[in-house]
């Protein structure tokens, strides 16, 4: 998809191989390393809160995911394997809005951010209803694989959005070379 | 509507293929989505997975009250299940697993989802005039995939179920050609993976395999005897 290569921009291709659970614990470290980083309320645009060529990926990940829902020998992905699988690639797609959202925080001056906070916290509210109302199985083992697509297709459409907004790459601070 | 206990037999070994990957089943499986309430995580087990805050505490509460192996380390939970989330009770989902390997567990499953599931399709079926074992099975993986048949497949196309003076064999070929367009053109790409079930059942109406009888079934290439 077109936005996943705008977010290997923003990724650290040397962290790309790993896959599985260290893929897990990196995400994890990068997750928890973010959270860290609150944003103080009057931090202007030019401040950089975040390295420069910092850049953890996820793409490794998601293409694992990915081509564990190519048949093998004949058999495709059982119910229960898809319901993991696409409960997995949600979480991953998840993980890429966050970390877009965060470096798009880090642009924006101390009233912008309060609005794109505001904005994603709503928008997370109407994700959260609009998958449930994807929902057409109920009671049926497919009805956890509609919620999870939808949750992922609406989690990609606002990656794009939010990518879209983020300043071009000549734009946003450089490094500082010591 | 009847099947004879070979016919039955082979709809759940189908259906078991479809859900785990093994005509078997798997007695043991837990999975952890967030499909709670409030969409919040939840334990998923058994062999047609049921839930936390579903029906495990009257699946559990069988076992107990069957004397299984494990039953009175279980007990307790009993009252729990539903109320007090055990997504993190490493202790519940560990008996759970062992407690698969118990006969009397696997025994109180087949029990249990056979009235959660099989019987509640069986009725369906009756009610609407359904006679042939490959419309059992047909209406039996909706249940189990969908929840029951959905009323927007059963409108968009024109064959009257038997009961109402349509064909039962016509019937069943246009639900499952309007349940394959569903699945194969759904915009959630994801759910197009899941069309190997319309596909087997294409197979057997071709076939015209409508007592079952013709064996091996390949479903979702596991040979189903």
């Amino acid at each position: 998809m077109w936005h996943l290569k705008r977010i290997d921009r923003y990724t650290f291709r040397g962290q790309s191989a790993a896959a599985g659970r260290r893929g897990h614990t990196f995400t994890a470290v990068v997750l928890m390393t973010l959270l860290s980083l609150t944003l103080p309320a009057g931090a202007a645009a030019d401040e950089t809160l975040i390295p420069p060529d910092w850049q953890p990926s996820l793409s490794a990940l998601e293409a694992k995911c990915k081509a564990e829902l190519e048949p093998k020998q004949g058999r495709g992905p059982s119910q229960r394997e898809l319901n993991e699988i696409s409960s997995r690639l949600a979480e991953v797609y998840d993980v890429q809005l966050f970390v877009i959202y965060v470096r798009l925080l880090e642009t924006l001056d101390a009233r912008q951010r309060q609005e794109l906070f505001r904005e994603q916290q709503h928008w997370l509210c109407d994700r959260a209803t609009k998958a449930a109302d994807q929902v057409q199985s109920k009671g049926g083992s497919l009805g956890a694989l509609e919620y999870s697509g939808a949750f992922s297709d609406f989690t990609e459409k606002r990656i794009a959005e939010l990518l879209r907004r983020m300043p071009a790459e000549a734009d946003k601070p450089q490094p500082i070379e010591h | 509507m009847i099947l004879t206990p070979r016919q039955k037999r082979i709809c759940e070994r189908v259906l078991n293929a479809f859900e785990t990957g093994s005509a078997d089943g798997d007695y043991g499986n837990i999975s952890i989505y967030d499909d709670g309430p409030g969409r919040i995580k939840q334990v998923t087990y058994g062999r047609s997975q049921t839930t936390e805050y579903g029906h495990l505490s009257e699946l559990v509460a069988m076992y107990v009250a069957a004397r299984g192996r494990f039953s009175k380390q279980l007990k307790p939970y009993v009252t729990k299940i539903g109320k007090k989330a055990l997504v993190n009770d490493a202790q519940f989902k560990q008996l759970l697993k062992q407690a698969a390997k118990d006969t009397v567990m696997r025994r109180t499953q087949d029990r249990f989802f056979d009235k959660a599931y099989f019987q509640p399709a069986m009725n369906w079926a009756t009610e609407h005039g359904f006679v042939e074992a490959l419309s059992a099975l047909v209406i039996y993986d909706s249940f189990i995939h969908s929840g029951g048949i959905l009323g927007f497949l059963r409108r968009s196309f024109p064959e009257a179920p038997p009961v109402e003076g349509g064909k039962e064999r016509k019937w069943i070929e246009q639900y499952v050609d309007a349940r394959h367009n569903w699945l194969a053109n759904h915009s959630n790409r994801i759910l197009r993976n899941t069309v190997y079930r319309t596909k087997c059942f294409k197979t057997e109406i071709a076939r015209k395999n409508w007592d079952l009888s013709q064996l091996p079934i390949i479903a979702n290439g596991v040979k189903v005897s």
